[in-house]
């Protein structure tokens, strides 16, 4: 009934989406297999680590020396900037002083 | 009621731990100091306490009352640093770091599994190769393009979980170590050490209705646009990702998860989603506000207020310029806070509310205080100590900060990397998914996201640009 509910309240082009997307989902679950055979599932975990490792050794190293992503590394690496921080505290280059997060040289 | 979570969060996938209790009928509950969350809470402030009392008595009386201190754990505590093309670069030099965090998470956590009765050699024995995944993450994190991409080691450590889990499956001596709520409860508490409640003052009443009046509006509203017009199946989905894309990201969802005993691949979801949004929202905003020449501040408070992660709101903050990138940083720190208060509403919502709803039956006081998450007391009572300790203790600003950022941060940032890489190794793709099933998580997240943006830029606006425009140029000139 929801399911009927949700699509009725919903314009013509994010139902196209929504059955595109449940129909993604329920090919993806009919041929799941999960690692029944030893062999399969070892050649498999083979494959996703050498797909990491070139991916991480190789692939990525090169697009971070295109001119697309180099100045924003340049420009992050210059000001001490780590983007994977968490939470505030993990911000290093920035102190707590009179009231505001600031640079130490500010 | 088209609510799951009554039945679902009774497998024992979910991230509670009462609702496991009560799966089965002939189950009797462990006393109270045996139980999950209280586990959790001891651990997690004996650590903090350590913490304190090793800085405050580890240094010389000169010491203790100087600058810049440094915390006798610092050069024990740590994760791998960057690397470009080879990853053994980022170990040069971390021994002892590694060494010393995988010893202090080796000993708490098994002194906590032996706490809530599982077997002690068996967890010690699998406890060093769970760790061994969550350094593996670090390292992907690490690498230089990743890193500056924002893509954290939240998203590798699921990812490499995932991939053990999905292809030779997780062996049975590795299990015991799998231990996804206790970790994440563990470090939702020493969190709690960080959230410093005097740090909501920094910009004065114009950083509060950005980041403490418009956060709250976008989150209740997604959570009830997510169940009333999209109609999500699972609650707990629609509000952790409701809190992660409103409040801060990954950390908020962790503990709106927690709160709310979300289901780990519901969890996962959330963070991958956050954080692939990240990588847009922190590339794209800093240009468009300069196409739409809109003034630095107001830009670095609509950034601070909207995109997910520090890190991130750092790097476009900075792409605008000093002025905005402290603006948006300091905004961000103000929301970070809200996260305690967020948690404990998230959960009294749900212990009042959604599970006495979904079972048929009322609540009374003495129901709501069985079903409460009792890890948030924890939580909170970290943070209150701790700002009271910066407040009153001598040198207490430079005392909890040494604390925070040279021991427990990197602790906390250890206890989450674990749970993601024990989420991933739970996880079987069959069980991911269905989450996606219909695209409405990605609907909601759009949907959200867009009203977020929308509102705090109008909150931004009126107190950045016009209510309050003296006052923040006077504080940026100080």
């Amino acid at each position: 009934m929801n399911k009927d509910a949700a699509e009725t309240s919903v314009p013509l082009g994010l139902q196209c989406f929504l059955w595109a997307c449940n129909a993604f989902t329920e090919m993806r679950i009919m041929h799941h297999d999960p690692a029944e055979q030893p062999t399969r599932g070892r050649l498999r975990l083979l494959v996703a680590v050498a797909t990491i490792a070139v991916l991480w050794c190789v692939v990525l190293p090169w697009v971070g020396t295109t001119r697309y992503l180099k100045p924003m590394i340049e420009h992050n690496e210059r000001w001490g900037i780590d983007p994977t921080a968490l939470f505030y505290t993990d911000v290093e280059t920035m102190t707590y002083r009179d009231n505001m997060l600031r640079r130490p040289n500010d | 009621m088209n609510d799951s979570s009554s039945s679902e969060n009774l497998s024992p996938q979910t991230l509670g731990e009462s609702n496991n209790a009560s799966a089965t009928p002939m189950h009797i509950d462990p006393p109270w100091y045996r139980r999950e969350d209280w586990v959790a809470v001891i651990v997690g402030l004996t650590l903090l306490g350590l913490a304190v009392i090793c800085i405050t008595f580890g240094l010389s009386d000169s010491e203790r009352m100087g600058k810049d201190l440094v915390h006798p754990w610092a050069k024990w505590i740590g994760k791998p640093g960057s690397w470009q093309w080879n990853p053994l670069d980022s170990l040069s030099g971390m021994g002892l770091p590694l060494l010393g965090s995988l010893l202090v998470c080796w000993i708490a956590f098994t002194v906590a599994a032996a706490m809530t009765g599982r077997q002690i050699a068996r967890f010690a024995i699998a406890f060093p190769f769970v760790f061994g995944l969550a350094l593996i993450a670090y390292l992907m994190e690490g690498q230089t393009t990743v890193k500056h991409l924002n893509l954290s080691s939240a998203l590798w450590a699921i990812v490499i979980g995932l991939i053990v889990s999905n292809t030779v499956g997780v062996p049975g001596w590795l299990r015991p170590a799998v231990a996804t709520e206790l970790f994440i409860k563990t470090g939702l508490v020493v969190l709690g050490g960080e959230i410093l409640f005097d740090r909501l003052l920094a910009l004065g009443v114009p950083g509060i209705f950005v980041a403490w009046i418009v956060t709250p509006v976008v989150l209740i509203t997604t959570f009830w646009f997510g169940q009333r017009v999209l109609k999500m199946e699972s609650k707990t989905l629609n509000m952790v990702i409701s809190a992660d894309m409103s409040v801060c990201g990954v950390s908020a969802a962790i503990a709106a998860s927690a709160s709310c005993r979300a289901k780990k691949e519901e969890l996962s979801l959330a963070i991958s989603m956050s954080l692939l949004f990240t990588v847009v929202m922190m590339i794209v905003m800093p240009f468009a506000i300069q196409w739409i020449g809109l003034d630095p501040i107001v830009g670095g408070a609509w950034i601070g207020g909207t995109v997910d992660s520090t890190g991130a709101v750092t790097a476009a903050g900075k792409a605008l310029g000093e002025d905005a990138e402290k603006i948006a940083v300091t905004v961000k720190m103000i929301q970070n806070i809200l996260i305690g208060v967020a948690s404990l509403g998230i959960s009294i919502y749900w212990v009042a509310r959604v599970e006495p709803q979904s079972e048929g039956k009322p609540a009374g006081i003495g129901e709501v205080w069985r079903r409460f998450p009792r890890f948030v007391i924890g939580f909170l009572l970290a943070s209150i100590v701790f700002t009271m300790l910066n407040a009153y203790l001598g040198n207490g600003e430079e005392i909890i900060k040494a604390t925070t950022e040279q021991s427990t941060k990197g602790l906390r940032n250890w206890f989450f990397c674990l749970a993601f890489v024990s989420i991933g190794l739970d996880t079987r793709f069959a069980d991911l998914l269905p989450q996606i099933k219909g695209g409405k998580p990605l609907i909601l997240y759009v949907c959200g996201q867009t009203l977020n943006l929308v509102l705090t830029l109008a909150m931004a606006y009126l107190m950045f640009g016009v209510l309050f425009r003296d006052t923040i140029e006077a504080i940026l000139a100080k």
